[in-house]
């Protein structure tokens, strides 16, 4: 009889839990309601954080720091493939629907100057994320310096190699679009081998289209410059791709690759000896400071116009160093 | 401790449970399934909302194209009124911020339109300024912001469609799940109450046909010492503890009634086996008696003896011999054998003539035997005891003027009476209860010496002869002796 009952018992719990799941999956009003919570309402326009990895670890972060700070975070995304009219509508459309502040990360800020002063000029503080500073009132920047960048880079190379070598850089800061962030990164890795006489750039290309990313230049490195000893590639999502063009063609190490990024993926890369070694941003401190600067300012208190979440180089060794 | 102690508590128990199960599952599904109902209702009533607030954008929009280009008053009332209508639908979303995507895109539509009014105001403004490069662009920013929010408004709506296709696909996954959950729901709680009302009605019914066993053994005499058990704690438990209780005590009366009965019985054998004890001896006193002497060589001897006092014309001699044989051969026939009165008394008739050789002029014997108490049966040997006694103890010492009177007669009632009386030192009660308690008790008396054992003999055969209890009375004879009334059924000698 207590078998039964237990039978029934698990029965009625179990009907319980899917009516439940049902009743769940109904949770929305009948009728449009007013929440009370006083909270900010912060836009962030960012590249699109399901296409990137950095970008959608730093929007992780932003809205961690927007719910912790009481605030809640909207997000206006665009693609490499949207034209610059379509990122000045996104644009248009924050300005009109009027939230509290602005977490701006576009390619270039150059051709939106317009749109971002009707933002501003609207009352709406911006906080530039990870692209070119803005210098206007109520606006503050975070980003990592990618003359610094450039600098860990050429770092990077000069420790794990010590014979002259032919360097091939494929950019893709700000999407493609920047040419003074890829500029500055040129510039920073220059500065670390320009006492390095037998280091020397040989090959530099722009990924604009992330579609086809990195296929595009395996025919330029291995087939037009052969000599090319070492790749670097200034995104995660280009040096995965790099990696597993070379492992797929048998070329490991044909050229030696200098990336971006620290997941999982790439991690295991590096441990076995496909990528020498990556530059990482921090996407979560930097994503943290942009919101807490946006609020900041929203407040009218007082914070940093300019602020670097740093960056480090990962080698092999550190990995293995964590996994023991 | 036990929750459920009473039948009815069982009976209620077995037609709540089930019931209240499937009540609370019942009740539950129309809950969910009329919160399901209403969640879909409530998102399509959203939608239908969002698609009328896009109506009246796109009215307010085209009217004020139609304005802008004919300056026609009916479309300017149109614009206005929408314009009214839209704004007081805009008031019914949801401006404040939240952390959940649908309010801040509801707050997103509610800033467009906002801005969408103010923009197609000022065009009206500008129109009616005839001011033709402001309200051109005025117009272009109505058709920007009207776009915005048909795309905010589309966005929203595709939201809230996923979430009800979302809904759909659980629900309609989950429907057949419940429909059998349900199915199985049922069956397992008529299982459930089967099983539940098999097992209280065997709590119930099971005990009392047991206690209807028990008692059944009981009315047919069969006693164990096992307990009923009934493990429980309702009216059929009381009434189990009560039979158990009762079934004690009928035990122990059984018991004790069997355990005096026992003892009787074995009161009873050990009397018959004293009874038998003093046959015995009596017997063995005879055998040693007859054994000391050959009877033949006595008598031989005795008549011997007479025939030298008929020699010698010795006749007190003589007779005295044959007295004394008479007396001794009436005293060797066999004990057992019934005699008549008459020979009773011709052989105490001897015993007192060697009585009164023995002692001369002391003994005054009188017998008066009343016709027809001499055909009267009695045991062997039951009166002259009775009388010896009297001369050993009651008139021993006496040196003349004794006196022994025997008279036998029958009565009315056709009863034997015997009395015996002398008018010796007589004799005491508690000599007479002594004799009494010895013949009842089977036991010796404790001064034989004062004699009374031949008395305690007699009593006791006289009984078994009569198998009548008062066949003899002692008592104290006036002015002094002592009197012996024996009472016996008439049985006459054939």
């Amino acid at each position: 009889m207590w078998g039964l009952a237990c039978i029934l018992i698990s029965l009625l719990l179990w009907q319980l839990l899917v009516l439940r799941t049902i009743q769940g999956s109904l949770s929305v009003e009948s009728e449009p309601t007013k929440t009370k919570t006083p909270i900010f309402h912060i836009a962030a326009l960012l590249y699109s954080p399901e296409r990137d990895q950095f970008f959608e670890r730093a929007y992780s972060s932003m809205k961690k720091a927007a719910l912790s700070n009481g605030s809640a975070l909207q997000l206006f995304e665009y693609s490499k493939a949207q034209s610059i009219e379509e990122i000045r509508k996104l644009l248009h459309l924050v300005r009109d629907i009027g939230p509290d502040g602005l977490i701006l990360s576009l390619p270039s800020t150059t051709p939106f100057e317009q749109e971002i002063g009707e933002i501003i000029e609207k009352g709406i503080p911006i906080v530039s994320y990870e692209t070119d500073p803005i210098s206007i009132k109520h606006t503050a920047h975070i980003g990592t310096n990618p003359f610094e960048l450039g600098k860990l880079t050429g770092l990077a190379i000069i420790n794990r190699f010590t014979s002259p070598q032919h360097l091939g850089i494929l950019l893709s800061f700000g999407g493609g679009y920047n040419t003074t962030q890829n500029a500055s990164f040129i510039q920073g890795l220059n500065h670390s081998i320009r006492e390095k006489p037998g280091f020397t750039v040989s090959l530099v290309r722009t990924v604009t289209d992330p579609q086809i990313g990195v296929e595009k230049f395996l025919k330029d490195i291995i087939k037009i410059e052969p000599s090319l000893d070492i790749i670097i590639c200034t995104s995660a999502r280009d040096t995965e791709a790099m990696a597993q063009a070379l492992v797929d063609l048998d070329r490991v190490g044909k050229p030696a690759i200098i990336g971006f990024g620290d997941e999982p993926a790439i991690q295991s890369l590096i441990k076995e000896g496909v990528i020498n070694a990556t530059i990482n941003r921090n996407p979560e401190i930097g994503g943290k400071l942009a919101v807490e600067s946006l609020l900041a300012l929203i407040q009218n208190i007082r914070t940093n116009a300019f602020q670097d979440p740093g960056a480090t180089i990962l080698y092999p060794e550190a990995i293995r160093r964590t996994e023991k | 401790m036990r929750l459920i102690r009473t039948i009815r508590e069982k009976l209620m128990i077995t037609a709540l449970v089930p019931v209240m199960l499937l009540a609370t599952t019942a009740f539950f599904t129309v809950f969910t399934i009329t919160s399901a109902v209403q969640g879909v209702q409530g998102l399509f009533i959203k939608n239908y909302y969002m698609q009328e607030l896009l109506t009246e954008v796109n009215y307010v929009k085209t009217s004020l194209s139609s304005y802008m280009a004919t300056k026609n008053s009916d479309d300017l009332r149109k614009v206005i009124h929408y314009s009214r209508s839209l704004s007081e639908r805009a008031a019914q979303l949801d401006k404040e911020v939240s952390t959940d995507q649908e309010s801040l895109l509801e707050r997103n539509i509610a800033s467009l339109i906002g801005e969408f009014i103010s923009a197609s105001n000022n065009a009206v403004q500008a129109k009616r300024g005839r001011n033709l490069s402001e309200y051109t662009q005025r117009i272009q920013r109505v058709e920007e912001l009207a776009d915005l929010i048909q795309e905010r408004s589309n966005l929203l709506i595709l939201d809230r469609m996923k979430i009800q296709l979302s809904a759909f696909s659980v629900f309609s996954k989950n429907v057949s799940l419940i429909r059998n959950l349900s199915l199985a729901m049922i069956f397992v709680a008529l299982l459930f109450s089967i099983t539940v009302i098999y097992y209280f009605t065997e709590k119930v019914s099971g005990p009392i046909i047991h206690l209807g066993t028990e008692a059944n053994r009981i009315a047919s005499g069969i006693f164990d010492q096992r307990e009923l058990l009934v493990e429980a704690d309702d009216e059929i438990g009381a009434a189990a503890r009560a039979f158990n209780l009762m079934k004690k005590s009928i035990q122990q009366s059984f018991d004790e009634i069997r355990k005096k009965a026992e003892i009787e019985r074995a009161l009873m054998e050990q009397q018959v086996k004293n009874l038998e004890m003093t046959s015995l001896l009596k017997n063995a006193e005879l055998s040693a008696l007859q054994a000391r002497i050959n009877p033949h060589f006595l008598f031989n001897t005795l008549n011997t003896g007479i025939q030298l006092a008929v020699v010698e014309d010795a006749d007190r001699t003589r007779r005295y011999l044959e007295q004394l044989t008479k007396l001794m051969r009436y005293s060797f026939r066999d004990l057992d054998v019934p005699v008549a009165l008459a020979e009773e008394m011709d052989s105490l008739r001897s015993y007192l003539y060697l009585m009164s050789i023995r002692f001369p002029d002391v003994f005054d014997f009188s017998m008066q035997i009343i016709s027809p108490a001499e055909q009267a049966i009695i045991p062997k040997m039951t009166i002259q005891p009775l009388v010896e006694n009297a001369i050993r103890h009651g008139l021993k010492d006496m040196t003349g003027g004794a006196s022994l009177t025997i008279q036998a007669y029958i009565d009315e009632t056709n009863r034997l009476w015997i009395h015996i009386e002398d008018n010796g030192c007589g004799i005491s009660q508690n000599r007479i209860a002594e004799i009494f308690y010895a013949a009842d008790s089977g036991t010796t008396l404790a001064q034989s010496g004062e004699g009374g054992m031949g008395m305690v003999n007699v009593i006791q055969r006289l009984r078994l002869f009569s198998g009548q209890r008062d066949v003899l009375r002692i008592e104290q004879a006036e002015p002094s002796g002592t009197r012996i009334i024996i009472s016996l059924p008439y049985k006459e000698n054939t």
